[in-house]
Protein backbone atom coordinates (compact mmCIF):
# COMPACT_ATOMS: atom_id res chain seq x y z
CA UNK A 1 0.00 0.00 0.00
CA UNK A 2 1.08 3.38 -1.05
CA UNK A 3 1.38 6.47 2.02
CA UNK A 4 -0.37 8.76 0.18
CA UNK A 5 -0.90 12.49 1.27
CA UNK A 6 -3.30 14.34 0.51
CA UNK A 7 -2.03 17.56 -0.07
CA UNK A 8 1.49 16.52 -1.83
CA UNK A 9 1.14 18.12 -4.86
CA UNK A 10 1.78 16.44 -8.20
CA UNK A 11 4.70 17.02 -10.18
CA UNK A 12 7.53 14.96 -11.04
CA UNK A 13 10.37 15.25 -8.09
CA UNK A 14 13.41 16.13 -10.54
CA UNK A 15 13.80 18.74 -12.65
CA UNK A 16 12.38 17.67 -16.64
CA UNK A 17 11.00 18.93 -19.51
CA UNK A 18 7.72 18.77 -20.40
CA UNK A 19 6.29 17.05 -23.71
CA UNK A 20 7.67 19.12 -27.12
CA UNK A 21 5.59 21.91 -27.74
CA UNK A 22 6.24 22.61 -31.59
CA UNK A 23 5.16 19.21 -33.09
CA UNK A 24 1.08 20.78 -32.04
CA UNK A 25 1.87 24.01 -33.64
CA UNK A 26 3.59 22.42 -36.39
CA UNK A 27 0.70 19.90 -36.63
CA UNK A 28 -1.51 22.66 -36.73
CA UNK A 29 -0.28 24.77 -39.30
CA UNK A 30 0.60 21.79 -41.84
CA UNK A 31 -3.61 21.43 -41.68
CA UNK A 32 -4.10 25.29 -42.28
CA UNK A 33 -2.14 25.35 -44.97
CA UNK A 34 -3.44 22.19 -46.66
CA UNK A 35 -6.95 23.55 -45.70
CA UNK A 36 -5.66 27.31 -47.14
CA UNK A 37 -4.79 25.29 -50.71
CA UNK A 38 -7.94 23.60 -50.61
CA UNK A 39 -9.86 27.06 -50.13
CA UNK A 40 -7.84 28.55 -52.69
CA UNK A 41 -8.39 25.07 -55.62
CA UNK A 42 -12.20 25.52 -54.91
CA UNK A 43 -12.58 29.20 -54.80
CA UNK A 44 -10.56 29.70 -58.31
CA UNK A 45 -12.42 26.72 -60.12
CA UNK A 46 -14.08 27.99 -62.87
CA UNK A 47 -17.12 26.11 -64.74
CA UNK A 48 -17.26 27.48 -68.28
CA UNK A 49 -20.62 27.04 -70.27
CA UNK A 50 -21.83 27.42 -73.68
CA UNK A 51 -24.39 30.74 -74.06
CA UNK A 52 -26.01 32.21 -77.20
CA UNK A 53 -23.11 31.16 -78.89
CA UNK A 54 -20.49 32.57 -76.93
CA UNK A 55 -18.74 30.57 -73.73
CA UNK A 56 -18.78 32.04 -70.78
CA UNK A 57 -16.53 30.74 -67.58
CA UNK A 58 -17.39 31.47 -63.90
CA UNK A 59 -16.62 30.92 -60.58
CA UNK A 60 -17.71 26.85 -59.86
CA UNK A 61 -19.44 27.96 -56.55
CA UNK A 62 -22.03 30.23 -58.59
CA UNK A 63 -25.21 28.55 -59.56
CA UNK A 64 -27.13 28.70 -62.84
CA UNK A 65 -30.37 30.99 -62.37
CA UNK A 66 -32.71 32.41 -64.89
CA UNK A 67 -32.66 36.27 -65.97
CA UNK A 68 -35.49 37.36 -68.39
CA UNK A 69 -34.39 37.39 -71.73
CA UNK A 70 -30.97 36.11 -70.94
CA UNK A 71 -29.16 33.74 -73.01
CA UNK A 72 -27.36 32.35 -69.67
CA UNK A 73 -27.25 33.45 -66.22
CA UNK A 74 -25.85 32.55 -63.62
CA UNK A 75 -25.07 34.33 -59.40
CA UNK A 76 -23.12 33.61 -55.95
CA UNK A 77 -26.59 32.92 -54.22
CA UNK A 78 -24.17 31.02 -51.63
CA UNK A 79 -21.87 33.90 -50.99
CA UNK A 80 -24.13 37.11 -51.74
CA UNK A 81 -27.87 35.31 -50.95
CA UNK A 82 -30.94 36.74 -53.07
CA UNK A 83 -28.19 39.75 -54.17
CA UNK A 84 -25.42 38.01 -54.52
CA UNK A 85 -22.61 38.68 -57.76
CA UNK A 86 -24.45 38.09 -60.66
CA UNK A 87 -23.72 37.43 -64.52
CA UNK A 88 -25.50 37.45 -67.16
CA UNK A 89 -25.10 36.67 -71.17
CA UNK A 90 -27.50 38.26 -73.94
CA UNK A 91 -28.02 37.98 -77.45
CA UNK A 92 -29.27 40.53 -78.94
CA UNK A 93 -29.33 41.17 -83.34
CA UNK A 94 -28.04 44.14 -84.51
CA UNK A 95 -31.44 45.78 -85.38
CA UNK A 96 -32.38 45.96 -81.61
CA UNK A 97 -29.70 47.96 -80.68
CA UNK A 98 -28.73 49.73 -83.75
CA UNK A 99 -31.78 50.70 -85.71
CA UNK A 100 -30.10 52.94 -88.06
CA UNK A 101 -26.70 52.78 -89.03
CA UNK A 102 -24.41 53.89 -86.43
CA UNK A 103 -21.35 52.17 -84.00
CA UNK A 104 -21.26 50.93 -80.69
CA UNK A 105 -21.86 54.21 -78.78
CA UNK A 106 -24.94 54.77 -80.47
CA UNK A 107 -25.32 50.92 -79.79
CA UNK A 108 -24.40 51.66 -76.27
CA UNK A 109 -26.82 55.18 -75.55
CA UNK A 110 -29.98 52.72 -77.17
CA UNK A 111 -29.15 49.59 -74.56
CA UNK A 112 -29.23 52.45 -71.21
CA UNK A 113 -32.23 54.00 -73.05
CA UNK A 114 -33.72 50.05 -73.05
CA UNK A 115 -32.25 49.54 -69.56
CA UNK A 116 -33.87 52.33 -68.02
CA UNK A 117 -37.41 50.95 -68.67
CA UNK A 118 -35.88 47.05 -67.54
CA UNK A 119 -34.50 48.45 -64.14
CA UNK A 120 -35.11 50.52 -61.46
CA UNK A 121 -33.81 53.67 -60.56
CA UNK A 122 -31.06 52.89 -63.53
CA UNK A 123 -28.41 55.48 -64.03
CA UNK A 124 -25.69 55.46 -65.82
CA UNK A 125 -22.23 56.12 -64.15
CA UNK A 126 -19.53 55.64 -67.11
CA UNK A 127 -19.32 54.85 -70.40
CA UNK A 128 -15.71 53.74 -72.18
CA UNK A 129 -14.66 51.83 -74.72
CA UNK A 130 -12.06 48.39 -74.62
CA UNK A 131 -11.08 45.74 -76.58
CA UNK A 132 -12.52 42.39 -76.08
CA UNK A 133 -10.04 39.35 -77.97
CA UNK A 134 -9.03 41.64 -80.63
CA UNK A 135 -12.71 43.11 -81.09
CA UNK A 136 -14.23 46.43 -80.04
CA UNK A 137 -16.53 46.49 -77.18
CA UNK A 138 -18.04 49.42 -75.33
CA UNK A 139 -18.76 48.75 -71.45
CA UNK A 140 -21.35 50.60 -69.33
CA UNK A 141 -20.85 51.12 -65.61
CA UNK A 142 -24.52 52.01 -64.06
CA UNK A 143 -26.49 52.04 -60.84
CA UNK A 144 -29.89 50.55 -60.33
CA UNK A 145 -31.93 49.06 -57.70
CA UNK A 146 -32.77 45.55 -57.53
CA UNK A 147 -36.01 43.89 -56.03
CA UNK A 148 -36.19 41.30 -54.38
CA UNK A 149 -37.69 37.82 -54.94
CA UNK A 150 -39.57 37.87 -52.09
CA UNK A 151 -42.31 40.67 -53.44
CA UNK A 152 -42.29 44.22 -52.92
CA UNK A 153 -42.53 44.58 -49.36
CA UNK A 154 -38.81 43.59 -49.14
CA UNK A 155 -35.99 46.31 -49.32
CA UNK A 156 -34.56 46.26 -52.44
CA UNK A 157 -30.64 46.16 -52.88
CA UNK A 158 -28.89 48.93 -54.62
CA UNK A 159 -26.97 47.29 -57.45
CA UNK A 160 -23.74 48.08 -59.29
CA UNK A 161 -23.90 47.03 -62.88
CA UNK A 162 -21.06 46.48 -65.43
CA UNK A 163 -22.25 45.94 -69.14
CA UNK A 164 -19.99 44.47 -71.52
CA UNK A 165 -20.87 44.80 -75.14
CA UNK A 166 -19.60 43.51 -78.51
CA UNK A 167 -20.65 43.26 -82.03
CA UNK A 168 -19.75 39.72 -84.03
CA UNK A 169 -21.94 39.95 -87.27
CA UNK A 170 -25.35 40.95 -87.31
CA UNK A 171 -25.50 39.91 -83.07
CA UNK A 172 -24.93 42.03 -80.24
CA UNK A 173 -23.03 40.41 -77.63
CA UNK A 174 -23.53 41.37 -73.78
CA UNK A 175 -21.74 40.08 -70.37
CA UNK A 176 -24.19 42.00 -67.69
CA UNK A 177 -22.52 41.71 -64.33
CA UNK A 178 -23.64 42.65 -61.25
CA UNK A 179 -22.67 43.21 -57.57
CA UNK A 180 -24.09 44.83 -54.21
CA UNK A 181 -23.03 48.20 -54.49
CA UNK A 182 -20.07 49.32 -52.34
CA UNK A 183 -16.76 47.65 -53.25
CA UNK A 184 -15.93 49.07 -56.53
CA UNK A 185 -12.10 47.70 -56.48
CA UNK A 186 -14.03 43.68 -56.33
CA UNK A 187 -16.29 44.66 -58.79
CA UNK A 188 -14.40 45.90 -61.16
CA UNK A 189 -11.65 42.84 -60.66
CA UNK A 190 -14.38 40.11 -60.85
CA UNK A 191 -15.86 41.42 -64.38
CA UNK A 192 -12.76 41.48 -65.76
CA UNK A 193 -12.04 37.62 -64.76
CA UNK A 194 -15.88 37.40 -66.60
CA UNK A 195 -14.79 39.37 -69.81
CA UNK A 196 -11.14 37.71 -69.70
CA UNK A 197 -13.06 34.32 -70.31
CA UNK A 198 -15.73 35.27 -72.08
CA UNK A 199 -15.08 33.29 -75.79
CA UNK A 200 -17.41 34.90 -78.58
CA UNK A 201 -18.16 33.14 -81.64
CA UNK B 1 12.00 1.47 -7.56
CA UNK B 2 14.15 3.06 -5.83
CA UNK B 3 16.14 5.84 -8.08
CA UNK B 4 19.33 6.72 -7.43
CA UNK B 5 19.02 9.80 -9.74
CA UNK B 6 19.90 12.84 -8.58
CA UNK B 7 16.61 15.28 -7.51
CA UNK B 8 16.37 18.44 -7.89
CA UNK B 9 14.03 20.57 -7.03
CA UNK B 10 11.77 19.01 -5.01
CA UNK B 11 12.51 17.47 -1.65
CA UNK B 12 12.31 14.58 -0.87
CA UNK B 13 12.69 12.63 2.41
CA UNK B 14 15.50 10.91 3.37
CA UNK B 15 14.96 7.16 1.64
CA UNK B 16 11.27 7.59 0.54
CA UNK B 17 10.45 5.50 -1.66
CA UNK B 18 10.38 6.92 -5.26
CA UNK B 19 8.56 5.98 -8.58
CA UNK B 20 8.67 6.18 -11.65
CA UNK B 21 6.06 6.39 -14.66
CA UNK B 22 6.82 6.80 -18.20
CA UNK B 23 10.20 8.56 -17.48
CA UNK B 24 8.84 10.79 -14.77
CA UNK B 25 9.79 10.01 -10.77
CA UNK B 26 7.20 11.03 -8.43
CA UNK B 27 6.88 10.28 -4.50
CA UNK B 28 4.43 7.62 -3.05
CA UNK B 29 1.56 10.33 -2.56
CA UNK B 30 2.31 12.14 -6.08
CA UNK B 31 2.47 8.72 -7.24
CA UNK B 32 -1.78 7.37 -6.17
CA UNK B 33 -2.66 10.48 -6.57
CA UNK B 34 -2.25 10.80 -10.74
CA UNK B 35 -3.67 7.16 -11.23
CA UNK B 36 -6.91 7.78 -8.37
CA UNK B 37 -10.44 7.54 -9.79
CA UNK B 38 -12.32 10.64 -9.85
CA UNK B 39 -15.65 9.72 -9.36
CA UNK B 40 -16.46 13.94 -10.34
CA UNK B 41 -15.37 12.90 -13.94
CA UNK B 42 -17.10 9.95 -15.39
CA UNK B 43 -20.56 10.53 -13.67
CA UNK B 44 -21.15 14.35 -14.84
CA UNK B 45 -20.62 14.04 -18.37
CA UNK B 46 -22.04 10.95 -18.83
CA UNK B 47 -25.15 12.55 -16.81
CA UNK B 48 -24.94 15.24 -18.66
CA UNK B 49 -25.09 13.97 -22.08
CA UNK B 50 -28.68 11.34 -20.89
CA UNK B 51 -30.26 14.60 -19.24
CA UNK B 52 -29.17 17.50 -21.77
CA UNK B 53 -30.82 15.02 -24.46
CA UNK B 54 -34.05 14.45 -21.78
CA UNK B 55 -34.00 18.63 -21.85
CA UNK B 56 -33.54 18.94 -26.01
CA UNK B 57 -36.45 16.38 -26.12
CA UNK B 58 -38.69 17.49 -23.85
CA UNK B 59 -38.19 21.63 -25.38
CA UNK B 60 -38.51 20.01 -28.64
CA UNK B 61 -41.99 18.07 -28.01
CA UNK B 62 -43.55 21.70 -25.60
CA UNK B 63 -42.81 23.65 -28.74
CA UNK B 64 -42.78 21.34 -31.82
CA UNK B 65 -46.42 20.13 -30.32
CA UNK B 66 -47.96 23.11 -28.97
CA UNK B 67 -48.96 26.49 -30.52
CA UNK B 68 -47.20 27.94 -27.61
CA UNK B 69 -44.74 30.73 -29.46
CA UNK B 70 -42.31 33.06 -28.19
CA UNK B 71 -42.05 35.99 -29.78
CA UNK B 72 -39.20 39.42 -30.06
CA UNK B 73 -37.04 39.89 -26.64
CA UNK B 74 -38.68 36.92 -25.56
CA UNK B 75 -37.67 34.29 -28.13
CA UNK B 76 -33.83 35.85 -27.39
CA UNK B 77 -33.77 35.80 -24.44
CA UNK B 78 -35.18 32.32 -24.14
CA UNK B 79 -32.68 31.07 -26.87
CA UNK B 80 -29.52 32.63 -24.72
CA UNK B 81 -31.34 30.61 -21.86
CA UNK B 82 -31.29 27.27 -23.41
CA UNK B 83 -27.51 28.10 -24.80
CA UNK B 84 -26.52 27.87 -21.60
CA UNK B 85 -28.18 24.75 -20.12
CA UNK B 86 -26.06 22.23 -21.89
CA UNK B 87 -23.01 23.80 -19.64
CA UNK B 88 -25.12 24.55 -16.73
CA UNK B 89 -26.34 20.91 -16.73
CA UNK B 90 -23.10 19.90 -16.60
CA UNK B 91 -21.07 22.42 -13.59
CA UNK B 92 -24.43 21.60 -11.55
CA UNK B 93 -23.45 18.04 -12.06
CA UNK B 94 -19.86 18.25 -11.63
CA UNK B 95 -19.94 20.31 -8.38
CA UNK B 96 -22.51 18.40 -6.84
CA UNK B 97 -20.19 15.02 -7.17
CA UNK B 98 -16.77 16.75 -6.95
CA UNK B 99 -16.73 16.81 -3.36
CA UNK B 100 -13.80 14.60 -2.10
CA UNK B 101 -11.59 16.67 -2.75
CA UNK B 102 -12.91 19.67 -5.78
CA UNK B 103 -10.83 20.90 -8.76
CA UNK B 104 -11.27 24.70 -8.27
CA UNK B 105 -14.10 26.37 -9.59
CA UNK B 106 -12.19 29.54 -10.79
CA UNK B 107 -10.39 26.45 -12.90
CA UNK B 108 -13.33 24.87 -14.13
CA UNK B 109 -14.50 28.31 -14.45
CA UNK B 110 -11.94 30.08 -16.41
CA UNK B 111 -10.98 27.10 -18.75
CA UNK B 112 -14.83 26.91 -19.92
CA UNK B 113 -15.02 31.08 -20.38
CA UNK B 114 -11.34 30.68 -21.89
CA UNK B 115 -12.70 28.42 -24.44
CA UNK B 116 -15.88 30.94 -25.04
CA UNK B 117 -12.99 33.86 -25.30
CA UNK B 118 -10.69 31.91 -27.81
CA UNK B 119 -14.03 30.64 -30.14
CA UNK B 120 -15.55 34.38 -30.51
CA UNK B 121 -11.81 35.88 -30.63
CA UNK B 122 -9.88 33.68 -33.17
CA UNK B 123 -11.71 30.39 -33.74
CA UNK B 124 -15.17 31.76 -35.45
CA UNK B 125 -13.31 34.63 -37.22
CA UNK B 126 -10.62 32.72 -38.51
CA UNK B 127 -13.46 29.88 -39.88
CA UNK B 128 -16.19 32.15 -41.02
CA UNK B 129 -14.03 35.52 -42.33
CA UNK B 130 -10.80 33.91 -42.81
CA UNK B 131 -11.89 30.88 -44.65
CA UNK B 132 -14.36 31.97 -45.14
CA UNK B 133 -15.36 27.75 -45.58
CA UNK B 134 -19.49 28.53 -45.71
CA UNK B 135 -18.63 30.22 -49.25
CA UNK B 136 -17.07 27.75 -50.91
CA UNK B 137 -18.57 24.70 -49.39
CA UNK B 138 -21.58 22.01 -49.60
CA UNK B 139 -21.36 21.46 -53.35
CA UNK B 140 -18.81 18.30 -53.21
CA UNK B 141 -19.13 15.89 -50.44
CA UNK B 142 -14.69 15.07 -50.23
CA UNK B 143 -14.46 18.65 -50.36
CA UNK B 144 -16.65 19.32 -47.06
CA UNK B 145 -15.26 16.80 -45.20
CA UNK B 146 -11.35 17.85 -45.96
CA UNK B 147 -12.83 21.54 -45.25
CA UNK B 148 -14.37 20.02 -41.62
CA UNK B 149 -11.16 17.85 -40.76
CA UNK B 150 -8.65 20.60 -42.02
CA UNK B 151 -9.89 24.05 -41.28
CA UNK B 152 -13.02 23.70 -38.70
CA UNK B 153 -11.68 20.48 -37.36
CA UNK B 154 -8.13 21.64 -36.46
CA UNK B 155 -9.19 25.39 -35.40
CA UNK B 156 -11.67 24.34 -33.01
CA UNK B 157 -9.46 21.42 -31.38
CA UNK B 158 -6.03 23.30 -31.15
CA UNK B 159 -8.31 26.31 -29.31
CA UNK B 160 -9.34 23.99 -27.36
CA UNK B 161 -6.24 22.49 -26.53
CA UNK B 162 -4.47 25.84 -25.81
CA UNK B 163 -7.64 26.67 -23.31
CA UNK B 164 -6.18 23.85 -21.38
CA UNK B 165 -2.37 23.42 -22.06
CA UNK B 166 -1.39 27.24 -21.28
CA UNK B 167 -3.11 27.51 -18.33
CA UNK B 168 -4.02 24.81 -15.82
CA UNK B 169 -2.05 22.30 -17.23
CA UNK B 170 0.58 24.10 -15.11
CA UNK B 171 -1.64 24.44 -12.03
CA UNK B 172 -0.85 22.23 -9.22
CA UNK B 173 -4.37 21.31 -9.16
CA UNK B 174 -3.79 19.69 -12.25
CA UNK B 175 -3.09 16.39 -10.21
CA UNK B 176 -4.64 13.77 -12.29
CA UNK B 177 -4.83 11.95 -15.23
CA UNK B 178 -8.52 12.42 -15.49
CA UNK B 179 -8.03 15.97 -14.81
CA UNK B 180 -7.44 16.54 -18.70
CA UNK B 181 -10.80 15.20 -19.78
CA UNK B 182 -12.46 17.38 -17.32
CA UNK B 183 -10.98 20.38 -18.38
CA UNK B 184 -10.75 19.78 -21.73
CA UNK B 185 -14.61 19.29 -21.59
CA UNK B 186 -15.05 22.67 -19.82
CA UNK B 187 -13.26 24.72 -22.70
CA UNK B 188 -15.49 22.56 -24.90
CA UNK B 189 -18.61 23.37 -23.78
CA UNK B 190 -17.67 27.16 -23.20
CA UNK B 191 -16.60 26.73 -27.24
CA UNK B 192 -20.09 25.03 -27.84
CA UNK B 193 -21.60 27.76 -25.57
CA UNK B 194 -20.48 30.55 -27.91
CA UNK B 195 -21.25 29.20 -31.24
CA UNK B 196 -24.75 28.42 -30.09
CA UNK B 197 -24.91 31.87 -28.48
CA UNK B 198 -24.08 33.47 -31.74
CA UNK B 199 -26.40 31.43 -33.98
CA UNK B 200 -29.23 32.38 -31.34
CA UNK B 201 -28.14 36.02 -31.80
CA UNK B 202 -27.42 35.83 -35.05
CA UNK B 203 -30.57 34.65 -36.26
CA UNK B 204 -32.27 37.07 -33.39
CA UNK B 205 -33.75 34.08 -31.71
CA UNK B 206 -34.60 30.71 -33.36
CA UNK B 207 -37.63 28.27 -33.18
CA UNK B 208 -37.28 26.69 -29.89
CA UNK B 209 -38.02 23.44 -30.71
CA UNK B 210 -35.64 23.51 -34.01
CA UNK B 211 -33.13 25.67 -31.84
CA UNK B 212 -32.63 23.43 -28.59
CA UNK B 213 -31.40 20.26 -31.11
CA UNK B 214 -28.65 22.08 -32.51
CA UNK B 215 -27.87 23.39 -29.18
CA UNK B 216 -27.63 20.27 -27.42
CA UNK B 217 -25.97 18.41 -30.19
CA UNK B 218 -23.60 21.51 -30.55
CA UNK B 219 -22.84 20.85 -27.03
CA UNK B 220 -22.31 17.85 -26.33
CA UNK B 221 -19.84 16.92 -29.91
CA UNK B 222 -17.68 20.00 -28.25
CA UNK B 223 -17.60 18.40 -25.49
CA UNK B 224 -16.67 14.97 -26.50
CA UNK B 225 -14.07 16.14 -28.99
CA UNK B 226 -12.37 18.31 -26.05
CA UNK B 227 -12.25 15.75 -23.81
CA UNK B 228 -10.07 13.52 -26.32
CA UNK B 229 -7.66 16.26 -26.71
CA UNK B 230 -8.01 16.47 -22.29
CA UNK B 231 -7.03 12.73 -22.32
CA UNK B 232 -3.74 12.71 -24.24
CA UNK B 233 -2.74 16.41 -22.28
CA UNK B 234 -3.80 14.52 -18.94
CA UNK B 235 -1.80 11.79 -19.94
CA UNK B 236 1.26 13.62 -21.50
CA UNK B 237 1.79 15.75 -18.14
CA UNK B 238 2.55 12.51 -16.10
CA UNK B 239 4.07 10.76 -18.31
CA UNK B 240 6.73 11.02 -21.41
CA UNK B 241 4.89 9.95 -24.45
CA UNK B 242 7.33 11.60 -26.71
CA UNK B 243 6.93 14.27 -29.42
CA UNK B 244 3.60 12.98 -31.25
CA UNK B 245 1.29 12.24 -28.31
CA UNK B 246 0.05 15.86 -28.31
CA UNK B 247 -0.10 16.04 -31.75
CA UNK B 248 -1.86 12.83 -32.12
CA UNK B 249 -4.49 13.43 -29.63
CA UNK B 250 -5.24 17.21 -31.57
CA UNK B 251 -5.19 15.53 -34.85
CA UNK B 252 -7.65 12.45 -33.20
CA UNK B 253 -9.95 15.18 -32.23
CA UNK B 254 -9.61 17.49 -35.71
CA UNK B 255 -10.60 14.38 -37.30
CA UNK B 256 -13.42 12.81 -35.07
CA UNK B 257 -14.85 16.72 -35.08
CA UNK B 258 -14.43 16.97 -38.96
CA UNK B 259 -16.12 13.36 -39.79
CA UNK B 260 -19.03 14.26 -36.94
CA UNK B 261 -19.57 17.86 -38.05
CA UNK B 262 -20.23 16.36 -41.87
CA UNK B 263 -22.15 13.34 -40.44
CA UNK B 264 -24.26 15.37 -38.77
CA UNK B 265 -24.94 17.50 -41.61
CA UNK B 266 -26.07 14.78 -43.96
CA UNK B 267 -27.87 12.75 -41.64
CA UNK B 268 -29.96 15.57 -41.17
CA UNK B 269 -31.08 16.00 -44.71
CA UNK B 270 -34.03 14.54 -45.79
CA UNK B 271 -33.90 15.98 -49.37
CA UNK B 272 -34.96 19.74 -50.66
CA UNK B 273 -35.23 21.95 -48.12
CA UNK B 274 -36.91 19.41 -45.55
CA UNK B 275 -34.35 18.11 -42.54
CA UNK B 276 -34.84 16.20 -39.46
CA UNK B 277 -32.43 17.63 -36.68
CA UNK B 278 -34.06 14.24 -34.26
CA UNK B 279 -31.37 12.42 -36.41
CA UNK B 280 -28.38 14.75 -35.47
CA UNK B 281 -29.05 15.06 -31.48
CA UNK B 282 -29.12 10.88 -32.02
CA UNK B 283 -25.80 10.71 -33.27
CA UNK B 284 -24.50 13.13 -31.03
CA UNK B 285 -25.70 11.43 -28.16
CA UNK B 286 -24.41 8.38 -29.28
CA UNK B 287 -20.36 9.79 -30.00
CA UNK B 288 -20.61 11.63 -26.76
CA UNK B 289 -21.90 9.07 -24.81
CA UNK B 290 -19.30 6.62 -26.62
CA UNK B 291 -16.40 8.70 -26.54
CA UNK B 292 -16.37 9.56 -22.41
CA UNK B 293 -17.08 5.62 -22.03
CA UNK B 294 -14.21 4.59 -24.19
CA UNK B 295 -11.93 7.65 -22.46
CA UNK B 296 -12.56 6.91 -19.03
CA UNK B 297 -12.52 3.14 -19.35
CA UNK B 298 -8.91 4.17 -20.85
CA UNK B 299 -7.76 6.22 -17.78
CA UNK B 300 -9.11 3.70 -15.14
CA UNK B 301 -7.29 0.77 -17.07
CA UNK B 302 -4.53 2.95 -17.11
CA UNK B 303 -4.73 3.60 -12.66
CA UNK B 304 -5.60 0.42 -11.93
CA UNK B 305 -2.21 -0.44 -13.77
CA UNK B 306 -0.18 2.04 -12.54
CA UNK B 307 -1.66 1.62 -8.70
CA UNK B 308 -0.90 -2.33 -9.53
CA UNK B 309 2.70 -1.43 -10.68
CA UNK B 310 3.40 0.13 -7.36
CA UNK B 311 2.02 -2.07 -5.40
CA UNK B 312 3.64 -5.46 -6.63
Amino acid sequence: MINANANAAVAPVRREEGEPEWMVWVTVAVALVLGFFLMWYITNQTTAASAGGTTLSYPATWVQTSESGAAFAVADLRNGGTFGDRAAVFELPKAELLPRDGGLQEAAANYTLAQQDARVGYRVLSVHSLTVQNRDAIQIESGYLLDSPYGGTSMPALMHGIDTIVMSGDTFYVLSYATRAGDVDNATSANDKLVNNWRLP
Amino acid sequence: MNSTDKLADTDVAAGERLYTLGGRTYTAAQYERLARENKAAAGPLLITVGAAVVFAAIVALVFGLSDWRLEGNWLLVAGIVMAIVPAAIWLVAFYTQDRLEPEPKTYVLGVFLLGAVLAVGIGQPLIRNFFSVQNWTGNNLLIDLLAAILIVGFVQEFLKYAAVRYTVFFSNEFDERVDGIIYGAAAGLGYATLLNMQYIVGNNGVDLAVGVMRVVTSALAQASFAGITGYFIGVAKFERKGPFWLPLGVTIAAILNGVVSFLLGQVTRLGGLSFNPWYALVVAAVVAGATFLVLFGIIRRLNAATLAAARA
